[in-house]
């Protein structure tokens, strides 16, 4: 008896280690293919090796994607269940995912309960604030041979610099999440700073600059007076900008861009690049404090405070019309944002 | 046979050739002490600390995750490794080498183990990790209970605890599930198998579960509490189970010497005062487990006050003994617990002074006890604990040379005397003494 019930001891542990690698297996071969932007880091867990810490745009998502049992949840907890400065660490939920223009997805809405229809991810909360939920999906970790995980980062740093790493997940009918692997987007944007001679000396212009990392020819729109770009607050991921205004605002952030004409679209053909020049002196590229008393739009360059902090966006803003213009299918639906640059230069 | 009972069982011969006893009281007594079959521990310790070793370094090299290796190639691996080990394990087991199976059985355990790990590197799952020490421990836990296994036991006690104080500290996440599984899966087994290391290590794992989760969600002077209430009450039930015959010796030592470590390390850390200010100040308990935080610690109350209830009756009907410094221990816990809710308890003098008398009570009473009953244990753990006692004080007491000098001169002088004391009662004592 007491044998048998040892045999299937042992099966039962060859059995939990089965399920483990079949479900995920499963998964990979029969689930849904979704694609999602990261942002990789490099990290070392001591049981599994070095990875790649991929943080996700699923997280966070912010309260207005909650669903009415999250807002319950939370509103029912207090600050009694305050752990590590967030509230309902690791409970359950899941997000509601759906494609954007550029196929790849966000999350649309997260509940602590699976929705009736559509697909959706399940993670666990890292922290829930008043504003957003940190959520992790337990994809965000790429197990890699030791010393792969710095090679990855080297690379975007260098040969993909300014380029989005997508990772490629598949999703099963319960909402577990599988990370398949990664690829790099085509487009990359880059940017240089220019100073002006003064002492001391202060940022004054920008060169923004596409590349195609890929190996078809693809497009870019390039408006009259970088007119394709747009500069964006880089605020804390945690911060609603649904809810919280900035503290530095662009001038014309709430401006609509100009039609695309034909000469605007360029090809790029693999390894080509494009270069556009920023005239932050120009008033049309003005910053202003919106906290500030009396506050006047001045040049990024002028302000010398660490919330004076953008990002370069550059977005294609095609409509479908603008798809049957000369080219106009090779453009790339996705926007990208540049690294950060603080008033007096590249972060 | 061990030198003890060697040595015994040629004094039965000699007892009964000079017709001190009868032969058939030599009869008795030399099956009463004769040495049981005889386990092997070399081969027990051995094989068990190569097999965890094997595993652990199995996991390591797991980790360095070779790209030439393809995924089914790494599954394979350690899915082959799992079903091969426990294979030969269960062979040996079926031809009565139940200690070598169980060793075997143990490496396989590590492999399962490991595979936990391999399969979320594979996948590259980062989901909630103490879920991979929970399985793993349960796989452990399982074969524990199905070959009795003392070894499978002590794996699975410490991954146990791995997994209730992640669930504790990384994600705040304290129950009692992890210190109730702990005390049924090990203690029990521990019980059933005799076995003292079992036992300490289960207990020493249920403090630090208790701890960590009253810490957790609670405040510090409820773990100082609880913690000094597990300690009396293993003091307690090491005192009730002695003399309950020699098969429960190994235990109840087991219980005595953790419940003393507890004992005396809180009353040491509380015998500095700002250490006892900070770990005595109570805060309401608030939070999820408030209920499951307050039901524990009113157990753990609960149980030391009815097992120190029952070591008195027993000290009144004269049916055990118990050393005059011991009945110091629950005035620890009485003494922790209210002073901690005493309102402006902190500012008053005397907060850590109670732990100091109580240490040096202790210390004393067994420095005593130990020169007349010419006891080395007693001595040297009466003799150290005065000497860390003295060196605490030599910082934190005494501000000029002059006193503190004063102070090792005292030290220095007890230790001596307790030296010519102790050896004047080894004299006394005789060959007997000497021999043991």
């Amino acid at each position: 008896m007491r044998f048998r019930l040892a045999v299937l001891v042992a099966i039962l542990q060859l059995a939990v280690l089965v399920f483990m690698a079949g479900e995920r297996e499963w998964i990979l071969r029969y689930g849904q293919p979704l694609v999602i932007r990261v942002a990789p880091l490099d990290p070392t867990d001591p049981m599994r090796g070095e990875y790649a810490h991929l943080e996700t745009e699923l997280s966070p998502v912010y309260r207005a994607q909650w669903g009415a049992g999250l807002v319950r949840l939370f509103d029912e907890s207090d600050h009694r269940t305050v752990v590590f400065g967030g509230r309902l660490r690791d409970i359950r939920v899941y997000a509601t995912v759906e494609a954007g223009p550029d196929g790849r997805f966000q999350a649309t809405s997260l509940d602590t309960q699976p929705p009736a229809k559509g697909l959706f991810i399940r993670g666990r909360t890292n922290s829930v604030y008043a504003g957003s939920a940190e959520v992790r999906y337990g994809i965000e970790a790429m197990f890699v041979q030791q010393g792969k995980a710095g090679q990855l980062e080297q690379t975007r740093r260098t040969q993909y610099a300014g380029v989005p790493l997508d990772l490629e997940i598949a999703v099963g009918h319960d909402g577990l999440a599988v990370l398949r692997g990664y690829h790099w987007e085509s487009l990359g944007i880059t940017v240089t700073t220019e100073q002006t001679k003064d002492r001391p000396a202060r940022l004054s212009g920008l060169t923004i600059t596409l590349t195609n990392h890929g190996s078809s020819d693809l497009a870019i729109v390039d408006r009259p007076g970088a007119g394709s770009f747009r500069m964006v607050p880089n605020r804390p991921r945690w911060i609603n900008p649904d809810t919280e205004s900035s503290h530095f605002e662009w001038v014309g952030a709430g401006l609509a861009m100009e039609p695309v004409t034909a000469p605007d679209i360029i090809v790029l053909h693999p390894g080509g690049a494009h270069s556009t020049h920023m005239n932050l002196l120009d008033s049309r590229w003005f910053v202003v404090d919106r906290r500030a008393k009396d506050a006047k739009p001045g040049s990024l360059g002028n302000f010398n405070a660490w919330q004076a902090n953008f990002r370069i966006e550059y977005d294609p803003a095609l409509t479908p019309n603008d798809r049957t213009l000369p080219n106009g299918n090779l453009v790339a639906p996705a926007k990208l944002r540049s690294r950060p640059i603080i008033g007096g230069g590249i972060d | 046979m061990n030198k003890q009972t060697r040595w015994l069982l040629q004094e039965i011969d000699r007892w009964n050739d000079e017709r001190v006893i009868s032969s058939e009281q030599a009869n008795q007594l030399r099956r009463r002490y004769a040495d049981k079959p005889g386990t092997p521990w070399s081969l027990i310790v051995f094989a068990t600390a190569g097999a965890v070793v094997f595993g652990l370094g199995t996991i390591l090299l797991i980790a360095y995750n070779w790209d030439d290796i393809p995924k089914f190639g790494k599954l394979g691996l350690i899915f082959g490794a799992v079903v091969a080990s426990h294979t030969v394990a269960l062979w040996f087991w079926r031809r009565g080498q139940r200690i070598l199976g169980e060793c075997i059985a143990v490496l396989g355990t590590m492999f399962y183990g490991a595979g936990i790990w391999l399969v979320a590197q594979v996948y590259h799952i980062d989901e909630h990790y103490p879920t991979g020490f929970l399985l793993w421990a349960l796989g452990a836990l399982a074969f524990a209970w199905v070959f009795q296994s003392v070894q499978h036991g002590l794996v699975a006690v410490v991954l146990l605890t791995i997994w209730g104080a992640s669930e504790d500290f990384a994600f705040a996440a304290a129950s009692a599930t992890a210190p109730l599984l702990v005390a049924l899966g090990g203690g029990v087994l521990a019980w059933r198998r005799r076995s003292a290391l079992l036992l300490a290590v289960t207990l020493a794992a249920v403090e630090v579960l208790l701890s960590a989760a009253t810490f957790e969600s609670g405040t510090g002077a409820l773990a100082a509490g609880n913690s000094l209430a597990f300690g009396v009450l293993l003091i307690a039930l090491a005192r009730l189970t002695a003399t309950r015959g020699p098969d429960f010796a190994g235990r109840s030592r087991a219980c005595a010497v953790l419940g003393y470590i507890i004992i005396v390390g809180f009353c040491y850390l509380l015998s500095f005062e700002s250490l006892a200010r900070e770990m005595l100040r109570w805060s309401e308990i608030e939070g999820p487990h408030r209920f499951a935080v307050l039901t524990t610690h009113g157990t753990l109350l609960l149980f030391a006050l009815a097992a120190w209830i029952a070591l008195s009756f027993a000290v009144i009907r004269k049916k055990l003994r118990l050393h005059p410094e011991e009945w110091l221990l629950p005035i620890a816990v009485i003494y922790a617990l209210g002073i901690a809710r005493t309102p402006g308890y902190d500012v008053t003098w005397y907060l850590s002074s109670c732990f100091n008398l109580i240490l040096l009570g202790i210390a004393l009473m067994r420095m005593w006890r130990g020169c007349r009953e010419a006891a080395i244990g007693d001595t040297v753990f009466g003799s150290l604990l005065f000497a860390a006692l003295i060196i605490a004080r030599y910082f934190d007491l005494f501000h000029s040379l002059a006193s503190r000098g004063s102070a090792f001169l005292v030290l220095g002088g007890v230790l001596l005397a307790e030296a010519i004391l102790f050896r004047k009662s080894r004299r006394g004592a005789g060959p007997m003494e000497a021999a043991s």
